[in-house]
């Protein structure tokens, strides 16, 4: 499985398009994840994943092997969706869960409640949470990433939990 | 709810989510004119031939393109419609690179643009083919209109053989696949209902 990835990044280096493909199947649902976490928004989070793969397709021949694929892939991907996120960020707090409808979750979603109420969440309390909670990201980091300062990141976070787990009690 | 209790829902959060619609002919599309940033890399690339016959047959697939709209409309909306049954149309895999290579540029292979968003297309294709039961009366010749896309998409594809991954006719392409499969998207959709 390594040998095979490590190929196809070998191949992919050299402009193989055929092995970039092979690399997109692969990741693609990470990047997506990431991508519609942080914009709420199926259009949006699929112009989003395409950004992230122009830029590792751009930025491939850099990759040396020192960490992993996935471990290079992450902030590419994280960083990407944010610039995205700052550029079409609404002000926004949804209440109305039907309007999440056009997200497209897959049926086979193990938490759907849970997803669709981190993507109601305010836009900017939203994307501290998913790169604190889900992506491991450090109030630091985000704070630089989302151009606020750190008090503001852990403030952030901590409504967007308040607010999770009202939503999730009262459903 | 209790904080550990979230804690506990985050950690079951799946880390993939396959998108819905299908991004890679578009990224295809876009990787074919975005050179990567090591100008070391060893880039495997078709030099494009620019020939007099390259730009007749990417034309002639413009002038086709644009008759196709009036085409995607039902039967019912369209004036002086008089279309016969044609046989069933062929939803067999993509062709292989071989396969449409038999051309005066005497070309060997396909770009791979090309043949990505081809085996896509038809993989799709045969999706919604599969799911198509009953086609209601007002898409009666459909069989005709996804022939005739089928004209318009083997006129780029022997403009690309001229000019392979030329990010025009590869957008053209995409565009008329794109245009099958709103139509056949919409056939299934109405036969259901």
């Amino acid at each position: 499985m390594t040998g095979t990835l490590d190929t196809l990044v070998a191949q992919a280096q050299k402009g193989d398009q055929q092995a970039f493909f092979q690399l997109y199947q692969q990741f693609k649902g990470k990047v997506y994840a990431i991508c519609l976490r942080l914009c709420a928004d199926r259009a949006q989070a699929e112009d989003a994943t395409q950004e992230v793969f122009l830029k590792i397709w751009q930025q491939l021949p850099q990759f040396r092997g020192d960490s992993a694929f996935s471990t290079w892939l992450h902030p590419i991907a994280c960083r990407t969706a944010v610039d995205l996120w700052r550029k079409n960020k609404v002000s926004r707090l949804s209440t109305d869960i039907s309007e999440l409808a056009e997200v497209g979750l897959p049926a086979d979603h193990p938490d759907a409640e849970l997803e669709k109420a981190i993507l109601r969440l305010p836009d900017q309390a939203r994307a501290v949470f998913v790169l604190f909670a889900l992506e491991g990201y450090q109030h630091q980091e985000i704070a630089q990433m989302l151009q606020i300062a750190t008090g503001s990141s852990k403030a952030q976070y901590h409504r967007a939990r308040q607010l999770l787990m009202g939503w999730l009690d009262a459903e | 709810m209790q904080n550990n209790k979230l804690d506990q829902r985050l950690a079951q959060l799946p880390e993939h989510i396959a998108p819905t619609a299908e991004l890679w002919p578009a990224l295809a599309t876009r990787l074919a004119s975005t050179a990567q940033q090591n100008p070391m890399a060893a880039v495997d690339r078709h030099e494009p031939a620019t020939t007099s016959s390259g730009w007749w047959y990417g034309m002639a697939a413009a002038l086709l393109l644009s008759v196709l709209g009036w085409w995607q409309l039902p039967a019912g909306q369209q004036q002086g419609a008089n279309t016969p049954e044609l046989a069933a149309l062929p939803v067999a895999a993509a062709p292989m690179p071989a396969a449409t290579s038999n051309n005066k540029a005497g070309r060997a292979d396909v770009g791979r643009t090309e043949w990505q968003l081809i085996s896509l297309f038809e993989t799709d294709k045969a999706r919604l083919l599969k799911q198509l039961t009953v086609v209601p009366a007002e898409y009666g010749d459909w069989q005709q209109q996804l022939a005739i896309w089928q004209q318009a998409s083997r006129q780029i594809q022997q403009a690309l053989s001229y000019q392979p991954d030329q990010p025009v006719l590869l957008r053209q392409l995409q565009r008329i696949q794109q245009q099958q499969l709103a139509y056949l998207q919409k056939l299934v959709q109405s036969d259901l209902s």
